[in-house]
């Protein structure tokens, strides 16, 4: 049975039940409401970020559910930022958009999609300088020169390797 | 004196990454995960970074002592005052440490006083010591106070068994050790067994190291083994076992009660002997290669996984050659079948006529010939006999995910999208919506034909 979503923008998604449930929050709110052809609204969610996150949703909707009570998912999560091809040409878009593509994951509770944002993220600023972090981002640098000298003696070990 | 700063949200204006919630960045620091310098590096970016980086303490759990075979003493300095502060930002929490034997026994000592300061020799809760052939230092005694009271895992890398590691034996009888892994311990000992008998008794997990081929003698509490080459007879008791190479030899009927996952990169050679594994849930190994009237039973398998890993010339050129066919292997999955090498597309189909029950496959392919003919046949042409009830049954009847995978780069999607929408078509008389991935070399990564 189909789930209507109904974005920020006011724009209407009709989408699979076993594709909408990739996320937690709508199998949730699904479980709450029972069966019903209610639209279900997602007042964070604009529709162009929608449509993007959906795209995921329905490659991934035969992928086994995250149970999270596995003991070490945490460790291991944190031990790769290995993401698959596929995620990988699917999470090449601008910033702004991967910004809100992890923001939706997080409100809508799409854990491994949040993992795949926050793992590109991660990969972009590897190996950069935080002058060259700054940049990537539009960052401006608001130490005072006084907190700054100190915090480079507090980095100093860094800074020789 | 450290500094303490108020993040300053002005800083990201016009960012897009100023909208992340400070657990998010904290998440995106953890993956980040690149040693104490690149986290060091994310502190200096601005206020907010800064903030979120050092109210994270498990962020700075991981603490890495490198092997120095020669260090300036500013340079020393500079590492302990970093040692020091990373310390303080644990606050705290069980720390993972990996401790490069350094041959200078002061520098050693001088780090062994820094976590003594802190009482933080009790919150270790990993400890990989590794050690090169010069770093056998024998002075780094702990005192009895300094019980390593926290430690659930500990990896000894490298030439030898530190002395270190053999004088502080006693600091680990009361731990809450179950994870042994001396896989890269590259010289053989003797005595090995001997040296941790006061941790063997408890611990579940152990990692053999390549150059120790019997594990005879085991305490049954070790259910997770993972090695080399190991005769798995003699760990009937284990529950799950990571190997590169994995013999059974035995003399009649050998069962393994509690196994329910064996995962070897090279071949699983049974000798002679009848096996039966009567609860395995998952198997992944590059073949099976049984000799003489050697039995393999697997009733209960769920996923079989033909990898293409290790077939080292030796054992044999080719162990996949008769598996399709073999009437004395039942190790049939009921769930899922991936098949990662290049075997000829008729024992593919032999496999699947055998893994009536699957829900998945994913397979690769030596010719896109053989593709479509698996295709055809779970199409319902030239559908198998079943023998029993000598009636004509579709090929995997519950089959929801396929992927077909090839080696080479694919230039006819659109013919593969229309056999493979017939294919779907097909399979919605049998009630089963089936969905249908390819792959392929350069650009195909799984891509959705139906």
């Amino acid at each position: 049975m189909p789930v209507l979503l109904v974005t920020s923008d006011n724009e209407q998604f009709r989408v699979e039940k076993v594709v909408a449930q990739r996320s937690v929050l709508i199998k949730n709110m699904l479980e709450d409401v029972g069966e019903s052809d209610q639209p279900i609204p997602l007042p964070n969610v604009t529709a162009p970020v929608l449509k993007k996150v959906l795209e995921y949703c329905d490659h991934h909707q035969t992928d086994p559910l995250p149970t999270g009570d596995e003991p070490s998912a945490d460790e291991s999560r944190k031990r790769t930022t290995d993401i698959s091809e596929w995620d990988q040409k699917f999470i090449t878009v601008d910033q702004e958009m991967l910004f809100e593509i992890i923001l939706a994951a997080n409100y809508l509770d799409i854990k491994p999609l949040l993992d795949v944002g926050c793992k590109t993220v991660a990969n972009m600023i590897k190996g950069k300088s935080p002058e060259e972090i700054r940049k990537l981002f539009n960052i401006v640098n608001d130490f005072t020169p006084e907190e700054e000298a100190q915090i480079k003696k507090e980095n100093e070990w860094a800074e020789d390797r | 004196m450290p500094v303490t700063l108020v993040p300053n949200q002005m800083s990201h204006e016009g960012s897009p990454v100023e909208r992340l919630p400070t657990e998010i960045l904290s998440d995106i620091f953890r993956f980040h995960d690149s040693g104490i310098s690149s986290l060091l590096h994310l502190t200096h970016v601005c206020r907010l970074w800064r903030c979120t980086a050092l109210g994270d303490a498990s962020l700075w759990t991981e603490i890495r002592i490198p092997i120095f075979e020669g260090i300036s003493e500013l340079a020393c300095d500079r590492f302990f005052d970093m040692l020091e502060t990373q310390l303080d930002r644990t606050r705290g929490m069980l720390l993972d440490v990996t401790w490069g034997l350094t041959p200078i026994e002061s520098f050693n000592r001088r780090a062994i006083d820094s976590f003594k300061r802190r009482d933080s020799i009790s919150l270790w809760r990993t400890l990989c010591v590794e050690s090169c052939h010069n770093s056998n230092l024998t002075g780094l005694v702990l005192d009895s106070a300094d019980a390593f009271s926290q430690l659930e895992c500990l990896r000894i890398v490298g030439e030898i068994l530190p002395q270190f590691i053999l004088n502080n034996m006693g600091n680990m009888a009361a731990t809450k050790l179950w994870k042994l892994d001396l896989h890269d311990l590259r010289i053989p000992y003797d005595n090995l067994p001997l040296i941790f008998a006061s941790v063997i008794h408890r611990i579940t997990w152990i990692g053999v190291p390549s150059w120790m081929y019997s594990v005879h003698g085991l305490p049954t509490n070790v259910v997770n083994v993972s090695g080399y080459r190991v005769n798995l007879a003699h760990i009937a008791h284990a529950k799950a076992c990571v190997l590169d190479l994995c013999i059974i030899q035995a003399s009649g009927l050998i069962e393994f009660g509690k196994l329910t996952s064996l995962n070897i990169k090279g071949p699983l050679t049974v000798h002679r002997c009848e096996v039966n594994f009567p609860i395995l849930q998952a198997l992944k190994c590059s073949g099976i290669l049984v000799e003489g009237r050697a039995i393999v039973n697997a009733p209960l398998l769920k996923n079989l996984r033909l990898s293409s890993g290790l077939s080292p010339q030796n054992h044999l050129s080719n162990p996949r050659v008769d598996w399709a066919n073999n009437p004395r292997l039942n190790v049939w999955p009921k769930e899922s079948l991936i098949v990662e090498s290049l075997i000829p597309g008729t024992d593919i189909t032999e496999m699947m006529i055998r893994s009536p029950g699957i829900s998945r496959a994913c397979l690769l392919f030596r010719a896109e010939r053989e593709a479509f003919q698996v295709m055809e046949r779970l199409s319902g042409v030239g559908n198998h006999t079943d023998e029993d009830a000598n009636i004509q049954c579709p090929l995997c009847p519950g089959l929801s995910s396929l992927t077909l995978t090839f080696n080479w780069p694919v230039s006819q999607v659109d013919l593969w999208r229309s056999r493979a929408t017939d294919l779907v078509e097909a399979r919605k008389s049998l009630g089963v919506d089936l969905v249908i991935h390819t792959s392929w070399k350069g650009e195909g990564v799984n891509v959705r034909l139906a």
